[in-house]
């Protein structure tokens, strides 16, 4: 069994969950950018984290076999042959046929993933593409899969009973417009309270300068002192403040070490909304302590573990665990 | 998050990860209280941690938001026994020998220029002192080095190159390193390190990881070549 990729606009490429307990040795976590529309991806297809394409922009496969498929993010025109889908929900295919996906907005993040998972080489513990350590993708040299390129599919481990739909209350709104939560940490007392209320009340913009490893934005500069700071971890999510006051939160191919500092992280709960924004997007930013933020992203996951519990085959299943 | 014992700060760090700051004499003080809290944890290894990462005043420690909140992980720490002798003598020494002048990783005119040394000096004074790593970060496997003689305190390049060979043994600040990969990089270089440092594919892909120790020493054009063809065989 396998896909044959047909049209790919712009990129496409694997990811996991991402590395773990890797960062010590420089390793980067790497991972889906959207967890939550990688997690949600899999669960449809009955598995709880193998192997999706992460694609941006238009997309268009054609399979070998019959396969269960899913596709999750932000709004897309989903066609499998001629006939309309929608995401968030299984799809059977027959063999021979084609699905495309062409996003409504250029830029958003989408998975294709496959009951049985795609086939790629894992390095270090995972099947994610790390284009700037040249690892992982079909090749095992960190490079995004290309037109006419075949992947195999492992077979499921079992034929498990599949959800359905997602209720409405588990597909994510995305807006362009997005309030994230920041727990506050690292050197967050390097700002003075009047930079913390400015920082608040102020809109940001997403600029053109975003990649899997950071997103720049721009808005009302945070010049901080300059202060000795020796190069420390960088959490996901991290707000790190440069020298010119302008933010840049660090998502999943974040270099594992930095010497900027950083006001806090963008909570886990809010971080896919954020990670979908496109150049452009305004974000606002509230005050979240640690607590609250662990709590909502709990609540999250409890949401998606009562659906599972009760459309599927009963609880201890599925791990509760995503990233 | 109060301070205590080799403890100076504690932060969060998201929701799911704690940073605990060192305090010490200078950053060798320092970076050896890391090394102690993170042998600590590494020996105790409670079931929800899931990340410890160790650079030169600080170490990371990511934990499963499912089993424990940072309140918990604090508390842990906080009563975690740490030894503060172990660690030196626990960690792994690594003796590098370098081509040093190596024509494709040769700075030594610009070194020489900065700092009034020799180039005889230069790599003498390079090879004097047993190195800690401070920290494993910037590419896989690259390890921060420290503390390199004052003298040899070198700026970054104007212009960083593109392209730094594959083993090229490297200066800045008060740090040196070996480029385990080819890679972009604003050191200057001093020469080439034959022995392989980062293998992606093996149970242990990096040779160094942070509080091991760090020798260098001269080897020739020949012998350099001898012991990469070595290496490749081997890989």
């Amino acid at each position: 069994m396998a896909v044959r990729f047909t049209r790919i606009d712009l990129t496409a490429y694997p990811v996991d969950a991402g590395r773990q307990g890797q960062l010590h040795q420089g390793f980067c976590q790497s991972g889906p950018l959207d967890s939550y529309a990688f997690s949600l991806a899999n669960l449809l297809c009955g598995q709880s984290s193998a192997p999706t394409i992460e694609f941006i922009g238009g997309l268009g496969v054609e399979f070998t076999a019959p396969a269960v498929v899913s596709i999750t993010g932000p709004a897309a025109t989903i066609t499998l042959d001629s006939q309309p889908l929608q995401g968030w929900r299984s799809i059977q295919v027959a063999a021979g046929q084609r699905l495309t996906v062409e996003p409504a907005r250029t830029g958003s993040k989408h998975y294709l993933a496959i009951q049985g998972g795609f086939e790629f080489p894992r390095v270090v513990g995972s099947a994610s593409m790390v284009r700037r350590e040249q690892l992982g993708g079909l090749h095992n040299d960190g490079k995004p899969l290309t037109v006419s390129d075949e992947v195999a599919v492992a077979s499921a481990a079992s034929k498990q009973k599949l959800p359905g739909a997602l209720p409405e209350q588990l597909i994510p709104d995305y807006q362009p417009s997005v309030r994230v939560g920041l727990v506050p940490g690292y050197q967050h007392d390097w700002l003075t309270s009047l930079q913390w209320q400015r920082l608040l009340a102020s809109e940001y913009t997403v600029t053109p300068q975003v990649d899997r490893m950071g997103y720049r934005l721009s808005g009302p500069a945070i010049e901080l002192p300059s202060r000795a700071l020796y190069s420390e971890a960088i959490a996901l999510g991290a707000m790190q403040i440069p020298p010119d006051g302008q933010p840049i939160v660090m998502m999943a191919d974040r270099q594992t070490l930095g010497g900027y500092p950083k006001a806090g992280t963008i909570a886990r709960c809010d971080l896919n909304y954020f990670a979908q924004c496109i150049p452009g997007d305004k974000i606002t930013f509230y005050q979240l302590d640690a607590n609250d933020a662990r709590a909502r992203w709990l609540l999250k996951q409890a949401a998606i573990q009562r659906w599972l519990s009760s459309e599927v085959c009963g609880p201890g299943v599925f791990s509760t665990r995503f990233s | 998050m109060q301070p205590f014992g080799t403890i100076r700060a504690v932060q969060t760090a998201g929701e799911d990860g704690v940073i605990f700051y060192t305090s010490g004499a200078d950053l060798a003080a320092q970076n050896q209280a890391i090394t102690a809290l993170h042998q600590a944890l590494v020996a105790h290894r409670p079931h929800w941690l899931t990340e410890l990462v160790p650079s030169y005043d600080s170490l990371m420690v990511v934990f499963d938001m499912n089993e424990v909140d940072y309140h918990g992980v604090y508390q842990f720490v906080k009563q975690l026994p740490i030894s503060d002798t172990q660690s030196k003598s626990a960690s792994t020494l690594h003796r590098l020998p370098v081509w040093y002048g190596a024509p494709e990783a040769n700075d030594l005119d610009l070194v020489c220029d900065a700092t009034g040394l020799s180039a005889v000096q230069v790599i003498e004074r390079h090879q004097q002192s047993a190195y800690t790593v401070y920290a494993v970060g910037f590419a896989p496997g690259f390890a921060y080095l420290g503390e390199l003689a004052a003298e040899l305190a070198m700026p970054r390049l104007a212009n960083p190159r593109k392209a730094v060979p594959k083993g090229a043994v490297a200066i800045a600040d008060r740090q040196t390193a070996v480029y385990p990969d080819v890679s972009p990089g604003g050191w200057h270089l001093l020469g080439l390190c034959p022995v392989n440092l980062y293998n992606p594919g093996a149970d242990k892909p990096t040779l160094m990881q942070a509080g091991d120790q760090v020798e260098f020493y001269a080897i020739s054009e020949d012998e350099y070549h001898a012991w990469a063809q070595k290496t490749r065989e081997s890989a």
